[in-house]
Formats: C-alpha cells, sequence, structure tokens
C-alpha cells in the first residue's frame, strides 16, 4: 500500500565537466558484475554456505522476509574494492568487496528466495569532494573499474521484482532500498539500467515508484523527474 | 491574536510547543505567542519565536480547577489554546469541553484513541499488531510473549512504551509502569518491524484542513524523529481519514504514528492526540497545519506558506536564556550517583495521576478473562494424597496420572509424524529430571534416553535402557571417564570440529564405532550459543565440510541442534529448524555424505510442545524428508515439555501478613524457597491452595499478594501479584505447581545446616 508521494522540489543544478560525458558513455558500454565460478567444490561449498548463511537470517520470515533486503550481507562484508574476476571462492573469503560483488551476492539470495531479481546500473550524482575521496581510497586497491568521474559515479544494485509490474531496486553497499524519488542533489539517481530477467523482457516496460523504466536500456532518471511525474496513482491495499 | 501554546520542553525527545509556535509565526507574524510550559528547565521557553511566557506550577502543585477558571477566561476573551501535552489534553478536554477557543479534542474522541487497537480509526486502512491485556493470567500473557518470540511492547492506553524480552522483565516493567502512571489495565504488544512513518493532520470540528504523510529518514536513539520526507497523503487514505475525522468531530492536530512493513502494509501504533513535534518540518515543506487550524478556529487568513524543500531536518541550535528565566542550578546529585542530574522530569506521571480515573474509568475497561489458569486434567487426582497432616513440606509430589499422559501423548504424537522411511521418535533428556520414575515411563513408551554424561548413561542402563536406546550430547559427554566401547550407544553428536575429528580418526584408524550415528551439533549463524560447530565463516564451513567426508559408511551422518523453543519463541524456533535443515543440506551435498538422523529438541513449553508443535510437526518432517532425500530417522526432544507439569512443591505457609486495615492478605511466608523452585523467575508457576474445609485445591487468580520464600535471600520470591486468600493460615498447605523439570533438577541445599 502507498500512502502517497513527495511534493516535487526544484533543487539547483549541478555543474558538469566536459569528459564527464565520456566517462558516461564508458559506463553504459559496461555489463553488469557476475562472479566466476570455478566448477570445482572450492566454489561449490562457497555457494552453499553463501545461500545457507541467509535461510539463517531473513528468508524464513514470511513473504515480506522473502523481499527483505539482505542486510546480512554488510554485517559480513565491508564495502571496499575488489579485483575482478572474481571467484565465489575467493568472494566468500574477502573482507571487501565492490558494489559489483555485493549485488552478486545479493542477486543470487533473491534468486534463492525463488524472487526475481536481475542487475541494476546507475548512474549517480554525488559531490566533487566525496568522489575525490573515493579516488583516493581505490587508488591503493587493486586493478579496479574506473567508477568515478567528477561529481558522477557508476553504481550497481540489485532490482527485486516484487508484485509482477514492478521494481524495488536494494542498494546492497549501503544497506537500504533506493528511493525512486531522489532525482536531484547528493546520491541522487541520474540514469539507471535494469537487465531484463530474462531475454523474452528486453525492451519491456516496468514501473520503479511513480518512474517508468524500460528494461535492457539507460533510462535518464534525474531529466524525467518532474516533467514526467504523473499524478499519484494511490493503492489502498490494506 | 492571541495564541497559547503549551509544552516547551526542546530537548532530544520534545514537545511540539516550538515547532507549533515556529509555524504559527511563519502563518501569523503579528499574532502575540504566549509559550505555556510547567517547569523552567523547558528550553523551548527561550524561543525567539514566543512573545511571552507562561511558567506555571509543576503538575503536582498546581490547582487545576483555579488553572481551568484562569484558561477560561482567557479562551471567552478570544485568545486560542493549542496544547502539545496529550494529559494536558486530556484534563483541558474534560475542564472546558468543547470550548471554541480550545483546539483540542472532545472527549468522547480522545477516549477512543485508546491503544492498542486504536478503535477511532479503525475504519483507516491500517492493520492494528496481536495484543494482550495484562488482566488475562499471567499463565497466557507467557504464552503471548513465546508465540511472538519474546519481541514484545509493554504499553498503557494512552502513553508509554517499554520492550520486554523476557518473563523477569515482563513482571519488572509491569511494576514500574503502575508505579509511575497509575494506569489500572496494560497491554502486551507484538512488535512489528518496519519503517517508522507518520500521518499528521489538522482539524476543526471534524473538518479536515489539511493532513502530511511524514517518512523518517532519520532518528534518534530513543526513536524519534530527526529528519523526514513531507509527502503527500493518498487520495484514498486522505478521504478514510477524513470520514474516521468527521465522525469524531475532531478539533486540533493529531498524529498518527505508522509502521511500514516490507510487504507495505500499515500497522498503527498510536494515534496522539496533538501535533507532534516534527510539525514545523511539515510548514519548513509548504504544509503549515498549524496555521490552517488557527485559520478554521478565528477566520483570520494566514499567510500562504511556501514550500522550501520537500524534507527536513533537525539540529540543535543554542539560544540566548531570556533575562525573566534564567536557569536554576541542577539538582544536587543523589549521593553516589554516577550522573548528576536525572531525566527531563515532564510531571506527566503527576498528571496522571490526579486525572487518571477520567482518561481509564472503570466501566471502561474491557473485561479481560481475570480467571485463574484452569488445572490439568489429573491434577486434582494426583494431588488427592497432599494433605496438611499426612505430608511432609517442602516435598516433591510425583503426579503420575499427569505424567502418564504427557508421555502418552508423546509417544502417540512421534507416530502420527513418521512416514514410510522416516520414522519419528522421542528422546527423554535425562537432565531434565533424572527421577526414575520418568526414566521408567520414557523406556516403557518406547523413548531413546539422551545422557550428556557416562553418569547419566550408566543411570540410563540402570534404568533398563540398552546401549542402542541412548544419544549421547553435550560438550562433556565422556565425563568423568570415558567407558570402554563395548557395543555401539544409538548415536554420538559432536560438540566441535574437534570432537569430530577426534572421533573421525578413531574411525579411520579401524576403531569400532562407538555409534551407529555420528552427528554434529550445528549453531546456527543467528543464535548467540556456546555449543555446537559454527559455520559462521566459509573456512570453518569447509573445514566441517572435509571431517564429515572422514565418516565411513559403516555408521549414519547425522546432525543436531537444540535450542529452547520457551526462550527463543515459537516462530522463531520454526525459523531456527528451517535453517538448519539448510545447513544439513549444504553438508550433505557439499560432503557427500548423506544427513540420515535428524535430532532437534527442545524445551518447549508444554502448552507449545502438544499445540502448536504437534500441528506442524508431520508438516516438518516431510519438509526435512525433502530436502534431505536420505533422512530415516528423526528424533525429538522435548526436554521439559514432558515433565514440567508432572511434579509439583508441596509448601506450608508460615507466616500471614496483613494490610494495615488487617483484611486483605498482602504476603506469605512459606517453608519452600528458591533453593526448590530455582527457576521461578523464567516463567509463571500455577499455584493452588488447598481449601482446609472442604480439601479442595483451588488455583491463585491475579491479586496484589506475594509469596516469599523461606530464606534469607533478597530474591527468594517464589510469587509476584496472586490474590491470596482472605482466610489463609499459618500452617495451610499449598502446591507449587510446574516445577517438575529444570526447578526439580536444578534444586540445591541451602540453609539447612
Amino acid at each position: 500500500m502507498s500512502l502517497g508521494e513527495a511534493e516535487p522540489y526544484p533543487f539547483p543544478q549541478g555543474v558538469l565537466g566536459s569528459d564527464l560525458s565520456e566517462a558516461m558513455a564508458y559506463w553504459k558500454a559496461q555489463s553488469p558484475s557476475y562472479l566466476s565460478h570455478h566448477r570445482a567444490r572450492c566454489c561449490e561449498i562457497a555457494k552453499a554456505w553463501f545461500t545457507a548463511l541467509d535461510y539463517s537470517f531473513d528468508s524464513l520470515q514470511g513473504p515480506a522476509g522473502m523481499i527483505a533486503g539482505p542486510r546480512w550481507i554488510l554485517d559480513r562484508f565491508a564495502w571496499g574494492p575488489s579485483p575482478w574476476p572474481l571467484h565465489w571462492c575467493e568472494a566468500v573469503e574477502s573482507l571487501r568487496l565492490d558494489c559489483g560483488a555485493l549485488s552478486a551476492f545479493a542477486r543470487e539470495i533473491y534468486l534463492q528466495r525463488n524472487v526475481t531479481a536481475a542487475p541494476a546500473q546507475f548512474i549517480q550524482r554525488y559531490s566533487k569532494q566525496a568522489v575525490a575521496s573515493w579516488r583516493s581510497q581505490w587508488a591503493s586497491g587493486l586493478d579496479h573499474f574506473d567508477w568515478l568521474a567528477q561529481d558522477h559515479i557508476y553504481h550497481e544494485t540489485v532490482a527485486v521484482f516484487y508484485d509482477g509490474a514492478g521494481v524495488r531496486i536494494w542498494d546492497p553497499s549501503n544497506g537500504r532500498w533506493i528511493a525512486h524519488d531522489h532525482t536531484k542533489g547528493y546520491g541522487s539517481t541520474v540514469e539507471i539500467k535494469v537487465t531484463p530477467p530474462s531475454p523474452a523482457l528486453d525492451g519491456a516496460v516496468t514501473r520503479w515508484g511513480d518512474r517508468t523504466l524500460r528494461l535492457g536500456a539507460w533510462n535518464n532518471i534525474e531529466d524525467a523527474a518532474v516533467a514526467d511525474r504523473p499524478e499519484r496513482v494511490p493503492a489502498v491495499n490494506p | 491574536m492571541d495564541v497559547y501554546i503549551s509544552g516547551l520542553h526542546s530537548g532530544p525527545n520534545p514537545s511540539a510547543g516550538v515547532g507549533i509556535a515556529r509555524s504559527l509565526r511563519m502563518a501569523y507574524p503579528e499574532a502575540r505567542l504566549i509559550g505555556v510550559d510547567y517547569l523552567n528547565r523547558s528550553s523551548g521557553i527561550h524561543s525567539p519565536d514566543l512573545d511571552d511566557v507562561w511558567i506555571q506550577p509543576p503538575w503536582s502543585d498546581i490547582d487545576l480547577d483555579d488553572y481551568a477558571r484562569q484558561i477560561r477566561g482567557l479562551l471567552d476573551e478570544g485568545s486560542i489554546w493549542i496544547s502539545s501535552l496529550d494529559l494536558e489534553i486530556w484534563w483541558l478536554s474534560r475542564a472546558l469541553p468543547e470550548h471554541p477557543r480550545l483546539l483540542a479534542p472532545p472527549l468522547t474522541a480522545l477516549r477512543r484513541t485508546r491503544k492498542p487497537a486504536v478503535e477511532a480509526f479503525s475504519a483507516m486502512p491500517f492493520r492494528i499488531a496481536p495484543f494482550i491485556s495484562t488482566r488475562t493470567p499471567d499463565w497466557d500473557l507467557h504464552s503471548f510473549c513465546r508465540k511472538y518470540g519474546w519481541r514484545v511492547w509493554l504499553k498503557g492506553p494512552y502513553y508509554d512504551a517499554i520492550p520486554v524480552m523476557s518473563w523477569a522483565e515482563v513482571q519488572r516493567a509491569s511494576v514500574a509502569f503502575q508505579e509511575t502512571w497509575g494506569a489500572r489495565e496494560l497491554f502486551l504488544q507484538a512488535s512489528v518491524t518496519g519503517y517508522e512513518e507518520s500521518i499528521a493532520f489538522s482539524s476543526f470540528r471534524g473538518t479536515l484542513l489539511d493532513a502530511v504523510y511524514m517518512q523518517k529518514r532519520d532518528i534518534t536513539m530513543e526513536g524519534k524523529t530527526w529528519g523526514g520526507q513531507i509527502n503527500r497523503l493518498a487520495d484514498g487514505v486522505e478521504a478514510a481519514l477524513r470520514d474516521v475525522l468527521r465522525a469524531l468531530q475532531w478539533t486540533g492536530g493529531g498524529e498518527l504514528e505508522l509502521i511500514r512493513d516490507n510487504a507495505d502494509a500499515f500497522w498503527l501504533l498510536e494515534c496522539n492526540p496533538r501535533f507532534p513535534a516534527w510539525i514545523h518540518g511539515a510548514t519548513l515543506c509548504g504544509r503549515n497545519l498549524p496555521g490552517a487550524l488557527v485559520e478554521a478556529a478565528t477566520g483570520n487568513t494566514a499567510r500562504r506558506t511556501d514550500a522550501q524543500s520537500h524534507q527536513f531536518a533537525r539540529i540543535v541550535l543554542e539560544m540566548p536564556v531570556r533575562e525573566q528565566f534564567p536557569l536554576p542550578p541542577l539538582p544536587e546529585p543523589r549521593s553516589g550517583a554516577v550522573r548528576s542530574a536525572g531525566k527531563y522530569p515532564s510531571g506527566m506521571p503527576a498528571l496522571a495521576a490526579r486525572i487518571g480515573d477520567s482518561m481509564d474509568p472503570r466501566e471502561d475497561v474491557p473485561v479481560g478473562n481475570p480467571a485463574p489458569p484452569a488445572i490439568q486434567r489429573f491434577l486434582e487426582s494426583d494431588l488427592a494424597p497432599v494433605t496438611p497432616t499426612g505430608t511432609p513440606t517442602p516435598s516433591w509430589v510425583f503426579l503420575a496420572a499427569t505424567a502418564e499422559e504427557q508421555f502418552a501423548n508423546a509417544a502417540a504424537l512421534a507416530e502420527r509424524a513418521s512416514l514410510p522411511g522416516c520414522t519419528v521418535r522421542i528422546a527423554y533428556s535425562i537432565k531434565t529430571n533424572p527421577d526414575e520414575r520418568f526414566l521408567s515411563l520414557a523406556r516403557s513408551k518406547g523413548f531413546l534416553a539422551e545422557a550428556i554424561s557416562q553418569l547419566e548413561v550408566n543411570k540410563a542402563l540402570a534404568c533398563g535402557f540398552h546401549r542402542d536406546q541412548i544419544i549421547l550430547n553435550g560438550p562433556g559427554k565422556w565425563w568423568p571417564q570415558a567407558v570402554p566401547i563395548a557395543e555401539p550407544i544409538q548415536a554420538i553428536f559432536c560438540d566441535s570440529p574437534e570432537e569430530l575429528e577426534r572421533i573421525a580418526r578413531g574411525l579411520n584408524n579401524g576403531g569400532t564405532p562407538p555409534a551407529h550415528v555420528i552427528g554434529v551439533r550445528l549453531r546456527a549463524p543467528h543464535i548467540a550459543s556456546r555449543f555446537g560447530a559454527s559455520v559462521w565463516s566459509p573456512a570453518e564451513f569447509a573445514r566441517l565440510v572435509d571431517l564429515v567426508r572422514r565418516i565411513p559408511e559403516a555408521v549414519s551422518f547425522g546432525c543436531h541442534y537444540h535450542f529452547p523453543s520457551s526462550a527463543l519463541g515459537i516462530e522463531q524456533w520454526w525459523s531456527l529448524y528451517h535453517s538448519v535443515l539448510r545447513w544439513a543440506r549444504a553438508l550433505d551435498l557439499c560432503s557427500g555424505i548423506r544427513v540420515r538422523t535428524l535430532d532437534v529438541g527442545g524445551g518447549w513449553f508444554p502448552d507449545d510442545f502438544f499445540t502448536d508443535f504437534a500441528e506442524r510437526l508431520a508438516a516438518a518432517v516431510s519438509s526435512a524428508k525433502r530436502i534431505l532425500n536420505h533422512l530415516d530417522e528423526v528424533v525429538i526432544e522435548p526436554g521439559k515439555a514432558l515433565v514440567q507439569p508432572a511434579m509439583a512443591l508441596a509448601v506450608r505457609v508460615l507466616e500471614v501478613r496483613r494490610d494495615a486495615a488487617r483484611a486483605d492478605v498482602r504476603a506469605v511466608v512459606v517453608d519452600g524457597s528458591l533453593a526448590e523452585v530455582p527457576v521461578s523467575h523464567l516463567y509463571p508457576h500455577r499455584i493452588l491452595v488447598r481449601d482446609a474445609w472442604t480439601g479442595r485445591w483451588n488455583p491463585l487468580g491475579k491479586g496484589h499478594g506475594t509469596i516469599l520464600g523461606r530464606i534469607c535471600m533478597e530474591d527468594d520470591i517464589l510469587a509476584h501479584g496472586v490474590k491470596l486468600p482472605r482466610t489463609i493460615r499459618a500452617g495451610d498447605i499449598m502446591t507449587i505447581c510446574d516445577v517438575g523439570a529444570y526447578d526439580r533438577s536444578m534444586a540445591y541445599e541451602f540453609g539447612r545446616g
């Protein structure tokens, strides 16, 4: 049930640099992250351990528990640079994992719960100071994907298909759902691409809150935020 | 225009007064805003938005009739009064009923906001979490807490809520709650997990003026709003709210506190009959609810409030203190106090004590179930031999018929739940009560015996169990010295990888298998426990897989877990069960060694075992068989469920202590003690008093009496809150029931010379 939604408010626009479009083009060409499997006992044991662990935390709390974001992942793994390619047996032993690895973990959990889930790639806006800090943090890491440019970042999350018609976006790096109406300012969504959960759904349309997303394509959320906002369609389903 | 705004406390758990004043200042820059409070420690009195401040005496000292006359005089002269104090609203609504300038709900509406049902808003699309009145017997309250996994709140009908997570906490909090607030009836309500959200509204004479839906975006340690997003209310919800407020003829602000769960269902926690403390956050987002209220009440047009954002945050600001209200020194620290000052003294308990009758009239209290807990079917006959002259006290009474029924029911349950190719067996936990009469009964019903030491193995053998009817468990199972293995016992469940490694090494070296089933006790990652093999890290799990792979084919492999359902909660125990099935399957698949035995316990409260567990066992066994394809045996260890009701303790009254009027019995001292009932604090024990005239055993209901034990220990109190009969005399005999499990087996010698 939805009780309502936010009043639109025009926040001040950020100032973008000339090379951002190049970075964004580079990011948009990326495939989402997937963990590799050695096809050996090491990865089988790792995957079995990981999925059993979820049963101990969230999976068995009824229907609402099946949808619940697997918050426990952040209790077990901190966010930080990961080397790629990354295998299951390496990932479960890691102390730090980047957003791609954490999302692959969370996606696997939803699939084990029989909840449809797919990769969701984001371009988000933060601040130049935050991006500079992350760049410094990442510089000491291993070979990694360049996910920072000016005040924008590339980010990976999980799209959870929860009611047959819409998605929620779980951000395992931060342990929370991403607000569909957070389209301006620090941490806002600029563009999003949700991988279709099956090839047959490529190009199909789904809902993210009051947004319309085309699966398999980058959707510009920031520009569409105010202009395309439909009138509310409240649902009252106690 | 003069507007009086009361409730100016502005600490981390603030009243709404300052927020209301700030919003009205934006709506009416020329209005005269007078802040009202009852303590000069309320920092909101220094808010620059107030033109003047009234400090009244504390609620304990104030002359309420005179104060009501003062306020009526102000309102009659055209002033407006907006209160942000729940109890003041109650008092004013009674003292100045429906005064057009008192912007507060009528008493009839307030009474319908009583928690936890909040009946006034039952037409809204919200759910109410399950609850139970504390007027019901303790037996049922304990059952409620187990059902909801000890994730429970103790609530008053109009104010305060305390989380309680054990029976001892329920008892402590109930006493503290009633001492503070004096409420006649409290409630236990199941906790709901989700996001905290609110609807705030403004209404005048039943007309909804405006409403907003606020989602908390930041909260304090106390769960109070520290930042939020203001949303429009969905049309359907707004329409429902409009109808409800019209029916209630609501005037004033209001807040519905909600939890939104993961499935987006809304649960109504309570209705506050006033604006919330964050109300100015809504004003900053363009929705000035206090302004709308004053506009409707006075007809003076409010200045339009433009949205500055759709979210708000709170920050801490220092303010210059008003010259006429200098800050007093802190109270003198109490002797030995760790902190120099206590909590902000709101004075609300003092007001509650003075107006409690109007809020909580006896006729309004729903009738609970004041009947004492029923006694078991066979108890009357089991207790027939217990007489004042023929029974030494304190003494344990074996309730033979009750025991027979418990054991027979468990045997029947196992038989019903068995599947073709998968047998369900009951194991009797010797440590729960090593009384030979129970062991004999267990053997006669075909149960296994579960031992945790070699001494218990010997006891089982002495009671006629064969070696292949014994399960050995626990961290000290070989203590005091391992008996050479002549013939394998039924099962051994290792408590650690080290033990499993030791046994596997022996088997791999050609040793005789010590048991037909070698297994491991699993420690589920989400449960704090010192027992079993941890699987919290992938390395621990991988090591366990490698060890299991070393178990030879000649013996079966099994998995075991044990956690008391009565402490964990019923649903949480089942979650643990299903979680362990997944871990067992992961071990099975990764090691290639099939799980053939599943041994689960334990510690069910008897009622739960023979109701919920009995109803769900067959499905649980099917589920286990589906997940573990090679499973051929499920062992259930009911623990205290079998024997807890099957023993009682006969005690004698040593002294009767009456209240000052020498009428009601305040307490009795008995010759039993904590030494005989060492777990009396963990769950309610049913207590029977033998009527000296009729010889009948009458259960004690709820009351204000206490049963004190004989020994010189502060905590030797066997029961609180019982109704002791006025006719009770020294020498009378009582029985404390439900002591057949750990009360009996953990009883100790004390104070006997």
